[in-house]
């Protein structure tokens, strides 16, 4: 935790949302809630190509292509972009406090740490080969 | 183990022939290190006893070979200029047939044996062990009568055992010397102390056939006998009347009649257009006419009552020549449309009886025997084999030690041996595969060689599928196969690469969505076999130093060993 604590650090944050510095406290609930959507993200995506592989009644279709594995990577980013969005809507501090550009920073700061755990997921998992 | 096919004349050529496209298609003869059924590891030459030298069995037998041949290199080395075709997926063939002409024999002045009719042989000085005689007429008067002595022999001997025997007597004793064409062809000496397995096979009506094998077998027997110790075996297959052919173009002329130049002149200008006269030369034509007229061909009237004097023979003489001795035959023979007094012209596809008797040559190598060396056993097929439409399952069964080696199981497993390569293997993401396919792991650290692998392997059995579609061809208008279509059309799907057909095998081959068993049986009439295609993943010889022939016999065992027929395993 300590190594990825400097994510919700205000000088992280006063650099990534203007909402920052009018009420630091959302801007770091808005970080968590960004990293939390993008960790579900990752997991959702991780859990839906497991199902699908184990589901696979032939053997070569439990076998991803780079380009099948990369598709199936940024499809993760348009559900990240929509919770997000929902959440800014549904939730009265995020409308009041966080605006447009840093919906769409919030946005970017999920997408970028979805990608990192899916990268490193597939990496450390018996899938690598499915990437690079 | 080594062994030797002698096939004699046109029938025990194309006997060869599905003998070679047999072992194409993976019938195993023995077992190997491991315990798999397999051919790989024993060799085979083939000898060719006819004087027929351009027929079409012969470019038959040989264009079976040359597929033969690249079969092997694909599963081997890729080499293709090796005469001696080997890989661990068949038996090592020698690709070259040893061609033993028996009116290639020695002389002893260079005019003997010129002449290639039975008058020319018997007259020139070899024959007579270097005697000068101005003629043997006189000796062969009452045995021979002129025409006998005067037709053309260098196409076969037409049905006239009694001309080819003599020819084949002189023949057989020229194998002894090595300096002798024959001698040299068959270059028997190599086999002295080596344990072999001889196999002759030919027609029991026919001219060559009918002459040759009984006088091969005996020549071979006298050695053997001389030499117990080599561990040679005798082995035979004879084939009965299983196809007819149509009557010639025109009948023969009456016995005693005469004719002369101008009438064969009038025959070669009123039929030598038809099929029977194909790709001949006029001289050729002329010497066709005259045969006909003089009643040399196979009359199908005269088929049964020969093979019955054949078979007498070999009961009263030739018998006790083999160790084993097969008969294959049809009760009621195919009717071919297409008349052909041998030759090029001479072109049928493989007949379900030629490949039976292949099948008793498989027997005969596996060290089968079907009975002691005291007593005989007359094996029968079953009454309701239909003569015409002939299904795998009617073909004869034989073990390789306990194991009983069926035809339909043999030809299932190979189809789906085919495609479970090329249509259930990751070949474009091999890498990515390790976790699903054993083989994968092989290529783990031979990236280079995956698209060399997949390249050979496709070659191969193409070459694999060509085999078992010409062993299996349906019936053809005017070439009775004697196979029922059904088999044929069951194996093109599972030999097809079309969309519908390989999505059909992929659902019967799919796993369940809870458990690891298939959906449904794969079947080729009365056998199936249930696997998944993850089974199939995990199929892989051992270690990392396997051939291409290694992989595709071990799969080919998995599939084999998994099957069953409604008879049981």
């Amino acid at each position: 935790m300590t190594t990825f604590g400097f994510l919700f650090q205000y000088e992280f944050l006063e650099t990534l949302f203007s909402a920052t510095q009018e009420n630091p406290g959302t801007a770091k609930d808005w970080a968590i809630c960004a990293v939390v959507t993008a960790v579900l993200a990752a997991g959702l995506i991780f859990a839906v190509k497991g199902l699908r592989k184990y589901l696979a009644d032939i053997a070569k279709r439990k076998i991803w292509t780079r380009r099948q594995t990369w598709l199936t990577i940024f499809m993760g980013l348009f559900p990240i972009f929509l919770f997000l969005f929902l959440i800014r809507w549904l939730y009265g501090d995020f409308w009041d406090y966080i605006n447009v550009p840093d919906l769409f920073k919030g946005v970017f700061y999920a997408w970028v740490i979805y990608l990192v755990l899916m990268v490193v997921g597939h990496l450390v998992s018996p899938w690598r080969r499915e990437l690079i | 183990m080594k062994h030797v096919f002698i096939a004699v004349g046109g029938s025990g050529t194309k006997v060869a022939e599905a003998l070679v496209r047999l072992l194409a298609a993976g019938f195993p003869t023995r077992r190997d290190e491991n315990g798999a059924l397999t051919s790989a590891g024993d060799s085979l030459q083939i000898w060719r006893v006819d004087p027929d030298r351009s027929s079409g069995a012969s470019e038959d037998l040989y264009q079976a070979l040359q597929e033969y041949r690249k079969l092997q290199s694909c599963l081997s080395d890729n080499n293709e200029t090796r005469t001696l075709a080997q890989s661990r997926w068949a038996m090592d063939i020698e690709t070259t047939v040893r061609h033993l002409d028996p009116l290639d024999l020695p002389k002893e002045v260079d005019q003997d044996n010129v002449t290639k009719t039975l008058r020319g042989v018997l007259d020139s000085r070899h024959s007579r062990n270097g005697h000068g005689v101005a003629s043997s007429v006189s000796l062969l008067a009452p045995f021979y009568e002129s025409k006998d002595l005067n037709v053309q022999i260098d196409r076969g001997f037409y049905q006239k055992p009694f001309i080819g025997s003599a020819i084949m007597s002189i023949f057989a004793k020229s194998l002894d010397d090595d300096a002798t064409p024959g001698g040299k062809a068959a270059g028997l000496t190599a086999f002295s102390n080596t344990p072999t397995n001889f196999f002759l096979c030919g027609s029991l009506h026919g001219g060559t056939g009918a002459c040759g094998v009984p006088v091969m077998a005996n020549f071979l027997k006298k050695r053997k006998d001389q030499n117990m110790g080599w561990g040679w075996r005798i082995g035979g297959c004879l084939l009965a009347p299983y196809v007819t052919p149509p009557n010639p173009p025109f009948s023969a002329l009456a016995e005693g009649s005469e004719f002369n130049e101008s009438d064969v002149g009038q025959y070669v200008e009123r039929y030598g257009n038809e099929p029977a006269f194909d790709g001949m030369t006029h001289e050729e034509k002329q010497e066709l006419v005259k045969q006909i007229l003089q009643g040399f061909y196979a009359d199908p009237e005269d088929m049964e009552a020969r093979a019955k004097q054949g078979l007498s023979y070999y009961r009263d003489h030739s018998g006790d020549s083999f160790d084993e001795l097969y008969l294959v035959g049809k009760p009621n023979p195919n009717k071919l449309k297409v008349w052909s007094n041998g030759g090029k012209t001479q072109r049928n596809p493989l007949n379900s009886a030629e490949v039976v008797a292949a099948t008793a040559a498989l027997n005969f190598f596996s060290q089968a025997n079907t009975g002691n060396q005291k007593s005989y056993v007359i094996g029968s097929s079953v009454a309701d084999v239909p003569a015409e439409n002939m299904r795998l399952f009617h073909m004869p069964s034989y073990n390789i030690g306990d194991t009983e080696i069926d035809a339909e199981k043999v030809f299932l497993s190979t189809a789906l041996l085919r495609h479970l390569v090329i249509h259930q293997l990751p070949w474009d993401n091999m890498r990515a595969s390790i976790k699903d396919f054993e083989l994968a792991r092989f290529y783990d650290d031979k990236e280079a060689r995956v698209d060399t692998d997949r390249s050979s392997k496709h070659t191969a059995l193409d070459y694999i599928s060509n085999s078992v579609q010409s062993l299996i061809r349906e019936n053809h208008e005017h070439f009775p196969t004697g196979w029922d279509s059904r088999d044929m059309q069951e194996i093109a799907k599972y030999l097809s690469s079309d969309a519908v057909s390989i999505k059909d095998i992929e659902n019967k081959m799919a796993k369940k969505m809870f458990g690891n068993e298939a959906k449904g049986e794969v079947a080729l009439g009365t056998s199936e076999v249930k696997f998944t295609t993850q089974d199939f993943g995990k199929w892989c010889p051992a270690g990392d130093q396997f051939t291409r022939g290694d992989y595709f016999r071990h799969v080919w065992m998995s599939i084999y060993q998994l099957s069953k027929t409604q008879f049981g395993s």
